[in-house]
């Protein structure tokens, strides 16, 4: 055994992992060789000496943290394990809420504006405010049918048609000559 | 650890008082300070209380040190994503040590202030090395299973304390010679 094999073999001794032949050749070259005793010995010697001075004490609050943890686990194995379980479910429980809320609510607020659209269509096709606000006959038309086709839309809204095409073809068909300026629907209604 | 899972909780008790400071004194050398120490040393102990039924009926200590081990390394990647126990960059922090309650004030300065020189020493070795000797000197576990929680072979990790042993014999020869003296 060379000096060498010596200071890894002599770490293992330290451990216990080394076997009954190794330790004999350890020891025979520990008492040939100084240099090799020397460094056993203060090899041994650092792992003692930092075990002595090294350990440090963890903090308090840590030591009541984990004691407070292991008796709750120990009091409610049950709740404790389902705990977080318990939080998906309260979370989910909560978005679901939210969210069935928000659906009840939003049909509502589209009845209200189809309430609303009801009031300003009856005021389009009323007769007298059509004679009023339509230079011809044609447009009188064309205000009517944006009349029903803008009641129609909030209708779609509610119920959940999206086929904008279906919505629009009334008013395509017809071509309407209907001027895009706000003096074809009334100023005031209600 | 079977006791605990029955809910004998002073059992859990009795195992923090062996182990908690030669757990603690390992944490510290492997982390930023006492702060870090403090929440790794909290969550290796959550750990134990979480999966205690996982722990197999042998070596407590390793599987300790193995789950300190892993949150010291995700600690440190979350800080520096690449960081890795290989690297050989020294360091020169100092680690506040703290030794055994002395009656006599003198002693207790002196052996702290030997400790703190200890400390600095140990802080000095590469992080690999500085675990493989703190893993031998804190907690006394062999090399087979020091190899196996650094995912090494028993050569590298004997490599690895050859080193350290080396290095701290040159950098400690003079708190050697004192700590011998102090008996």
């Amino acid at each position: 055994m060379n000096c060498e094999e010596f200071e890894k073999r002599v770490l293992l001794e330290q451990s216990g992992e080394l076997d009954e032949k190794d330790c004999l050749l350890l020891q025979a070259h520990r008492e040939q060789c100084s240099r090799c005793r020397t460094y056993g010995e203060e090899s041994g010697g650092m792992l003692e000496m930092t075990r002595a001075s090294l350990p440090g004490e963890p903090g308090v609050d840590a030591l009541d943290r984990i004691r407070t943890m292991a008796a709750d686990r120990a009091r409610s194995p049950v709740l404790f394990f389902y705990r977080p379980a318990v939080r998906a479910l309260a979370c989910a429980a909560a978005l679901l809420v939210v969210v069935g809320g928000w659906w009840l609510i939003a049909p509502r607020a589209g009845a209200a504006r189809v309430r609303d659209m009801n009031v300003i269509v009856t005021v389009m096709m009323d007769e007298d405010t059509i004679a009023e606000r339509s230079d011809t006959a044609a447009e009188a038309t064309d205000l009517q049918a944006l009349a029903e086709m803008l009641l129609r839309i909030e209708e779609s809204a509610v119920e959940g048609t999206t086929d904008q095409e279906e919505l629009l073809w009334p008013l395509d068909s017809r071509a309407p000559r209907w001027r895009s300026s706000s003096e074809a629907l009334p100023r005031r209604y209600g | 650890m079977q006791r605990y899972g029955r809910g004998d909780v002073a059992a859990l008790e009795t195992l923090m008082e062996r182990y908690r400071r030669w757990l603690y004194g390992f944490i510290l050398q492997m982390t930023e300070g006492r702060g870090d120490a403090d929440e790794v040393f909290q969550e290796v102990w959550f750990r134990v209380i979480r999966k205690h039924k996982s722990f197999r009926a042998g070596n407590f200590r390793g599987w300790l040190v193995r789950i300190a081990h892993n949150l010291i390394i995700d600690r440190a990647r979350k800080r520096k994503p690449d960081f890795s126990l290989d690297e050989t960059e020294d360091n020169d922090r100092d680690a506040p040590a703290m030794t055994a309650p002395d009656p006599e004030p003198g002693k207790r300065l002196a052996a702290q202030e030997l400790g703190d020189r200890i400390a600095a020493a140990v802080r000095a070795l590469a992080p690999e090395q500085r675990e493989v000797f703190l893993m031998r000197s804190q907690m006394d576990l062999p090399f087979k299973k020091i190899a196996k929680i650094q995912r090494v072979s028993i050569n590298t990790a004997l490599a690895r304390m050859h080193y350290a042993v080396g290095k701290l014999r040159v950098l400690l020869a003079d708190e050697y010679r004192e700590w011998q003296a102090c008996g």
